[in-house]
């Protein structure tokens, strides 16, 4: 506990705190301007450091939520964290159990599981050893390194390796070796970047067409979204810049015509009040993880925490003005004050800070409603995030669903989340430190256990959550046709990835890339349905992608056992065990040697193994 | 009649325990179902009165006032004013007493005894020039955006009523083409899909009847023994592999899936499609335009033999135990039903695509006593009015809803016809099913604007109707993001007895 409160010491700003008012805010800042904020040497202070060499500007609270600087977002982040009620401190750490915690976020996952063994060792007398054994650390194995290999190629950049790629892995001796290589494949940012890309192209609602069918959409951001994961823009910037467009460095809403109407098409649209109200849930469903669409025409059916009041007074930061109660269609003529409903730290009603007087127009309004979600005071925004980030590579979040969190359901470990959040933020948002920490961590390398998996059902919320296993996840459509090209070519063609084509084919549908994104969404379909099973079984677009290629060339030309063991590495990235080998070679075996059967068996057993659960499931 | 409870749906909602679902409400559920899936204890499904849907679906705005809804015949006489001109085709008597189609429905008015016209499908929203917007609506029930992706009709019938056949997928889309980067498809193919319901429940698509099904035969160069093989080889490396992945449900789900798939290649799904060996050719031929190609004012635009082959297609599939299958006159904008000039011409060709091939497929049902159990839909996305000015469609929203015509002067045959897209009124038309007989339902004014005067039916409630007919009460609901999502919108469609049988 003490080694990591003193690192976080070392990155945290250190800021004088006066009483947490309004006027003491300013008599602060008036004092000592944004110089005091400076001796940190994390990514988030970096920026305001810049602000030394300038005199110290006077910050009054209009200022403080008008400027468009990204370095003032900065300032204003730190500034707000020393003002805040209830700052946040960093969640003390549990003790580390050597030899399996390898990081932080171990000492808390194996904490909890000391915890639940425990538990369950005073609750069930009948065997209690039965229990702690499935707690035991040392009986809960990590991945070797061909299975580690697979998963962070596929998590960071989407594919799976090259035969290269893997041997040069495999065979190093470097005792950092794992490490290194999450760092080397974060620094193939472009890579990093594709795979990001479909991910908040679906979360964001971007779509390749500024109108369909005459209706507008909300404008194309592929090139922003993977120009921002290229330089691992901080994330608050990122979501503030997509809310706040005159921020420099913000996606540019464009005023386009559909069929006659000129439109604004862009992330915020406000033309109707559908409009306005699916702006302000999307934003918070996807930055906050807080669903409340059905708040929009009438209280929610099932949240209590959201009656229609309160969803409307946020919605009202997105528009040019207050918005109107209309309950199921029927006007009411009440009329909701603007306001940013959500809870701080603390618990009382509100963060302080938050301006009662909200501006009139639509871009102050923006400005503030950018400056308010990113806010470190606002907890649901850096949790929202780590959520997503945890789920993406664990299988499941810390709280589910990671787009509803409720204050009635808690979440699986609320220490680790409140950790990782608090980490995010004291390290300036930066996505790609909180990703090297979950991947280095024993726990994201633990290996895949269908009975310790978790599972999550919302009507049973309340389950526990271990991670003693990840849960298996279906890859997405661009992981698979763009890992089968890997694979197929054995190298990896940024221009071919399938992100960047619009067109929607029975194969793309088929493994879940949306034909058009007309709605947000942060999680692709995993069901299985004999539909899609046809398409693979049976279609030609994917018997075109892996019927020809450098693999099938090479491994034509190899003896049999030579072939199969390299078909193996390049499609699951592991060497066939001895019963696979046996069938394969017999496979092989039983097509003769006339060159054109062989090749077709040698394509068959690539397609075996495109089609089977293996590839198109990461454990 | 379905009886709505007293008790507040939220009650309801709280008092629900997903797993009990099945039992007490005899719903056919498929395998994953019952963890997204919380209806109300105390929701009664209605008794199905049909088993199979053949969803008609005539995208583009059919003009009602030149097919079910006729109104008196004016002929062209060059200067005529718009308010003049009431229909380009006379009225004609039906199989039904008193219930008059336009001319060139001749074969459809032979059995007109056995269907029901809603004519009085009226909208408070106005769609203006927005094809997709009521298309969606339309198939969805929802004004799009919706917040979420809505399932179209066909995915929640097949939700909620499951297969009648094991290996006959329950929702079949035939007649439409998305593999597209135009944004309009693929728009199209959102609104015609499972929404959130996921692919599970995705239609399972057929772009041209004629063409067959590639994924259904061996793909070129692979011949069915290899397919097999090749199979067999992904089982056998499938069970051989680790352990923990064999043993994960989702991996098994997965792989039963693919032995499933290869089991519908050999399905009756597959031998729907031999049709040609297998029916005789002058029932091939009723089912064919009656128009060459050639003959078009669109000859490029030439679906009628792909609709027709589609119609007997889905009488095959539904014979062979399909459950809902939606045939599309594909849309095109500008083209089909989508008439902004030529209005008269082009829909007499149209009746010629659609007229004979429709009435055969009611016939052919009822003489293999199937109509009772089978509901035909026919259905387009918004009606038709006289337009206000020379370019039709060039309208701000809403004026062509309430202009009667009188400035339009029609100079030349060209502007004869029903340009204006009219979202006041539209008409809906059933066969069979559970659906009372030879009946119209519902009046019109005759003149325009020729909105609803009588017995108004939103179209919630006309969705409704269909899924009680279904046996799917309006107030079932699915899951998404943690809240119900209704069939019909907020639960609150209302099935409209005097329809029904």
């Amino acid at each position: 506990m003490d080694v990591m409160n003193a690192a976080l010491t070392r990155t945290k700003p250190r800021i004088v705190r006066p009483a947490a008012t309004m006027c003491g805010l300013l008599a602060f800042i008036a004092a000592t301007g944004a110089a005091r904020l400076s001796g940190s040497d994390d990514a988030a202070a970096r920026t305001v450091r810049a602000q030394d060499r300038e005199p110290s500007p006077v910050v009054g609270p209009s200022e403080l939520f008008a400027t468009n600087d990204p370095a003032m977002l900065a300032v204003r982040r730190e500034l707000r964290l020393a003002f805040v009620p209830t700052p946040p401190q960093p969640p003390t750490l549990p003790p580390a159990i050597e030899p399996f915690a390898a990081n932080e976020i171990d000492r808390f996952i194996i904490g909890s599981w000391l915890e639940a063994a425990n538990e369950a060792q005073a609750t069930d007398r009948n065997n209690p050893a039965r229990l702690g054994r499935a707690f035991d650390p040392a009986s809960i194995p990590s991945i070797d390194d061909h299975a580690f290999v697979r998963r962070v190629y596929l998590d960071l950049i989407g594919v799976v390796p090259t035969l290269d790629e893997l041997d040069r892995f495999v065979s190093s001796r470097e005792p950092d070796k794992r490490t290194s290589l999450v760092a080397e494949l974060l620094a193939r940012s472009p890579d990093y970047a594709d795979h990001w890309t479909p991910f908040w192209e679906d979360a964001i609602a971007s779509s390749y067409a500024n109108q369909q069918g005459g209706i507008p959409t909300r404008g194309d951001h592929r090139q922003w979204i993977n120009d921002s994961f290229r330089e691992n823009k901080a994330y608050d910037l990122f979501v503030a810049q997509l809310i706040d467009s005159t921020i420099p460095g913000a996606p540019q809403p464009i005023m386009a015509n559909a069929n006659g109407k000129v439109s604004r098409v862009g992330y915020i649209r406000n033309d109707t009040l559908t409009d306005t109200l699916q702006t302000a849930a999307s934003a918070a469903q996807v930055f906050l993880g807080t669903a409340m669409k059905c708040a929009s025409c009438h209280n929610h059916f099932e949240n209590d925490e959201w009656p229609q009041s309160r969803f409307l007074g946020f919605a009202g930061l997105f528009s040019e003005h207050d918005l109107e109660i209309i309950r199921c269609e029927r006007r009411t003529g009440r009329i909701v004050q603007a306001a940013f409903p959500f809870e701080p730290l603390g618990g009382s009603a509100a963060f302080e800070g938050i301006p009662t007087d909200i501006p009139a127009d639509e871009a102050s309004r923006l400005r503030l409603a950018a400056s308010l979600i990113t806010d470190p005071a606002n907890p649901r925004f850096a949790r929202a995030i780590v959520n997503r980030l945890w789920k993406r590579y664990l299988g499941l979040g810390l709280y589910e669903p990671a787009d509803d969190f409720r204050l009635e359901v808690p979440p699986a470990q609320p220490e680790l989340l409140n950790w990782l959040a608090y980490d995010l933020m004291a390290h300036g948002f930066d996505l790609e430190r909180t990703i090297t920490l979950i991947l280095n961590s024993r726990t994201y390398q633990l290996a895949y256990n269908s009975v310790l998996a978790d599972s999550f059902d919302v009507t049973d919320k309340f389950a526990p959550r271990f991670y003693r296993s990840p849960t298996l996840r279906r890859l997405t459509a661009e992981q698979v046709v763009d890992s089968v090209r890997v694979a197929m070519n054995q190298t990896l063609d940024p221009a071919a990835r399938l992100y960047h084509v619009n067109q929607s084919t029975a194969l793309s549908r088929t493994l879940g890339k949306p034909a058009s994104r007309n709605e947000i969404s942060t999680q692709r379909p995993d069901a299985v349905a004999v539909v899609q099973s046809l398409e693979l079984l049976n279609g030609p677009e994917l018997l075109d992608l892996v019927g020809k290629g450098p693999l099938i060339d090479l491994a034509v030309g190899e003896p049999d056992a030579d072939a199969v063991q390299t078909i193996y590495l390049a499609l699951l990235t592991r060497p066939p065990m001895s019963e696979e080998e046996r069938i394969a070679i017999e496979y092989l075996a039983m097509a003769g040697d006339a060159a054109d059967a062989r090749r077709d068996a040698i394509i068959d057993l690539c397609w075996a193994l495109v089609v089977s659960p293996e590839f198109q499931y990461l454990r | 009649m379905h009886n709505p409870s007293h008790i507040s749906r939220r009650d309801m909602l709280r008092a629900t325990l997903g797993g009990t679902l099945a039992a007490s409400t005899g719903l056919v559920l498929p395998p994953h179902a019952h963890a997204s899936l919380r209806q109300p204890l105390d929701l009664v499904q209605p008794t199905p009165r049909a088993d199979a849907c053949i969803f008609i679906w005539l995208p583009g705005g059919v003009a009602q006032t030149d097919t079910w809804d006729p109104k008196a015949h004016t002929p062209f006489v060059a200067g005529m004013k718009g308010s003049e001109l009431r229909g380009t085709c006379a009225p004609i008597p039906t199989a039904a007493d008193g219930v008059m189609l336009g001319a060139g429905m001749e074969e459809i008015a032979s059995v007109m005894d056995k269907g029901c016209i809603l004519r009085s499908l009226s909208n408070d929203v106005m769609f203006g020039a927005i094809h997709l917007k009521a298309q969606y609506y339309a198939m969805t029930g929802y004004l799009f955006p919706a917040g979420v992706k809505a399932p179209s009709i066909g995915a929640i019938v097949g939700r909620s009523r499951g297969r009648r056949h094991e290996h006959i997928p329950p929702y079949i889309y035939i007649g439409r083409d998305i593999d597209s980067s135009d944004e309009e498809r693929t728009f199209i193919s959102e609104y015609l899909g499972p929404g959130f319901y996921g692919v599970e429940h995705a239609p399972f698509m057929i772009p041209d009847a004629t063409q067959g099904l590639a994924t259904l035969s061996a793909a070129s160069g692979m011949s069915i023994d290899r397919l097999d093989r090749r199979q067999k080889l992904l089982g056998d490396l499938a069970r051989a592999s680790d352990a923990s992945l064999r043993d994960a449900p989702r991996a098994q789900e997965y792989l039963k899936s693919m032995d499933d798939a290869r089991a519908m290649m050999d399905s009756p799904v597959k031998r729907a499609f031999d049709y040609r060996s297998e029916e005789s050719p002058e029932t091939i031929a009723a089912y064919e335009p009656k128009i060459a190609n050639a003959d078009l004012f669109d000859p490029g635009y030439d679906n009628g033999k792909r609709f027709g082959h589609g119609l007997l297609l889905a009488r095959r599939l539904v014979e062979s135990g399909a459950r809902f299958v939606q045939v599309e006159y594909q849309y095109g904008p500008f083209k089909g039903f989508d008439m902004h000039e030529h209005g008269a011409r082009r829909m007499r060709e149209m009746k010629q695509q659609i007229d004979a091939p429709i009435a055969q497929l009611v016939r052919d049902l009822d003489h293999r006593g199937m109509l009772d159990r089978t509901l035909i839909v026919i259905a387009t996305e918004f009606g038709r009015t006289i337009a206000s000015q020379p370019a039709a469609g060039t309208e701000p929203d809403g004026a062509t809803e309430t202009h009667d015509g009188s400035e339009l002067v029609i100079e030349h045959e060209g502007m004869y016809g029903f340009h204006g897209h009219f979202s006041s009124t539209n008409c809906m038309t059933f066969f069979g099913g559970g659906f009372k007989r030879g009946l119209a339902y519902g009046k019109t004014a005759d003149h325009h604007p020729m909105a609803t005067v009588e017995k108004p039916v939103k179209l919630i409630d006309a969705h409704a109707t269909i899924y009680h007919a279904l046996g799917i009460s309006p107030e079932t609901s699915y899951l998404t993001e943690e809240r119900p999502f209704y069939v019909t919108k907020d639960g609150k469609g209302e099935p409209v007895p005097d329809l029904l049988a």
